[in-house]
């Protein structure tokens, strides 16, 4: 069960795959934005795969689930990749994600992708500025203070990564945790890290960054 | 044990270890690289030297001044954002060890439109003249990485949060002019006594592999005994620490092989070696990767 409102390196492994399957199911994009330009943006998951690193040590091993997903439509100047990585970081005691975005102009859809015509944007002013629509960000948002380019915690080789900081999320996950009407001693253990993962993914995960990419559960949990 | 006075000595040369390296750019018009020269503290991070070092090339090649440099070893971009000291041991400390290369290091300086983005963080400030401020985002990185190592410590980041304006910039400036007397007067403030530690920041990294060990370490077990180096590196690499007789591998710390070492407290381990960032780093060379 969750204790002090936080879960464990190994409940986060233990319950990663039942989250990846309500991620798989349930991600959708939702443009509060009456524009139809906008609505007409696709959107569709085109990879996902959980990697376990084999680091042979005594303790709890380390796992990411990575995401890719593409953000296409006519009113886009390219069509939007958006690689994510979950995985738990054992120095703050929390999930954390870490992302990376490409525009591909390729206009690529359903994981054909012509990776001559990728490149990385790797400034949130370039994201906002030109995405701000899709993504439901307000075009004078400064993202700076809360998201910033980091090394990957767990992928060495391939290092720069846009990453939430994630000093405040412990605090804010406990308090969500900890209040009314958000877990029962009847749920069991699997409910519980999902709800808290859930909560996480609105709040730190990619869902409390980029507001239109949500995780709309159409199943209680 | 050492007396305090030998500690602070030890300290005193930890902070003020540094390594001679050679920095060539190649030239445009097919002549031979030019060269420049600097010694750089280990503990101390690359883009602090960048504006020196761009200062001195620019007579060669005015470009560089408004393009984002970066450093490769071997062809291998270097990540500025780890201590100096430690890429040093990550790349090129088993060179030395298996005498292939001397101590210096040979480093070369880049700039283009094909900046390594997706291996090597990138430069995205400038200043009103255009050219790069490569101090802001190393501040940004550094800040980070100093909540990351407040939170293990404290259990939370607030001691950091809570700076004061004028605590926050002279950090930056001890960090940024490597004055360890004014550095300390403000770390201490991030770094509660002794018995409020709830855990040590320490990472591990494995040269030659994709391995990056984050560990945050109880510095006392269950029953108040202290943990020693020795039992960190038994529970995170087994494989280096196994009774077998055949020597697998061998530890550094700040480059130096800290086997000797292998049993006193982290506690002690980590104060006395953690760099600016209040992280330990041990680098682990194993047989594969070296001849020892």
């Amino acid at each position: 069960m969750i204790k002090d409102g936080r879960i464990t390196n190994c409940q986060f492994n233990d319950h990663i795959d039942e989250f990846n399957e309500l991620l798989l199911q349930n991600l959708r994009l939702v443009t509060s934005n009456s524009n139809s330009e906008i609505s007409d943006a696709n959107f569709d998951i085109i990879n996902n795969y959980k990697k376990e690193l084999n680091l042979n040590t005594k303790i709890q091993k380390k796992i990411y689930m990575l995401t890719r997903i593409c953000i296409s439509g006519f009113s886009l100047p390219t069509s939007l990749l958006v690689d994510f990585t979950i995985s738990y970081d054992d120095f703050y005691m929390v999930p954390v994600l870490y992302f990376r975005v490409f525009q591909d102009s390729s206009r690529s859809i359903g994981g054909n992708i012509d990776e001559a015509g990728v490149t990385p944007i790797t400034s949130t002013e370039e994201l906002i500025s030109n995405y701000y629509s899709v993504l439901n960000l307000n075009d004078d948002l400064n993202l700076g203070p809360t998201i910033t380019l980091d090394s990957h915690h767990l992928i060495y080789d391939s290092s720069v990564w846009f990453y939430i900081h994630p000093c405040e999320t412990l605090r804010t996950l406990k308090e969500f945790m900890e209040a009314d009407n958000i877990l029962f001693t009847c749920d069991s253990e699997q409910a519980q890290v999902l709800k808290y993962l859930c909560i996480w993914y609105a709040t730190y995960g990619l869902g409390g960054i980029f507001p239109s990419i949500s995780l709309r559960l159409s199943l209680q949990v | 044990m050492q007396s305090s006075n030998e500690l602070i000595e030890i300290k005193d040369k930890l902070w003020n270890g540094s390594i001679n390296i050679k920095i060539l750019m190649e030239d445009d018009n097919n002549e031979d690289p030019k060269e420049f020269l600097i010694t750089a503290y280990r503990n101390s991070y690359f883009p602090i030297y960048f504006p020196s070092v761009i200062a001195y090339f620019q007579q060669y090649n005015e470009r560089i001044k408004n393009m984002p440099v970066w450093l490769e070893y071997e062809t291998v971009p270097i990540k500025w954002n780890l201590p100096i000291g430690v890429l040093y041991d990550l790349l090129h400390l088993s060179s030395i060890i298996q005498n292939r290369e001397d101590s210096s290091w040979k480093l070369t300086l880049r700039f283009s439109d094909d900046y390594p983005t997706d291996q090597v963080i990138p430069f995205t400030y400038t200043d009103d003249d255009n050219s790069i401020n490569y101090n802001r985002l190393l501040k940004e990185v550094i800040v980070n990485q100093l909540k990351q190592s407040c939170f293990v410590i404290n259990g939370n980041s607030k001691p950091i949060m809570n700076l004061s304006e004028k605590d926050s910039d002279e950090l930056w400036n001890a960090i940024r002019t490597h004055n360890l007397k004014s550095f300390n007067q403000i770390n201490k403030k991030i770094i509660p006594i002794r018995k409020k530690f709830q855990k040590l920041p320490v990472k591990i990294y494995i040269p030659g592999s994709a391995t990056i060990i984050h560990a945050p370490i109880y510095p006392y077990s269950d029953t108040g005994e202290a943990i020693l180096l020795k039992n960190i590196l038994e529970q995170y690499l087994p494989d280096l620490m196994s009774n077998n007789t055949d020597k697998v591998g061998s530890i550094y710390i700040h480059g130096i092989n800290v086997e000797s070492i292998i049993n006193k407290e982290i506690i002690n381990v980590w104060e006395l070696f953690k760099h600016l960032d209040n992280f330990l780093y041990i680098i682990v060379l194993f047989s594969t990767y070296s001849t020892i």
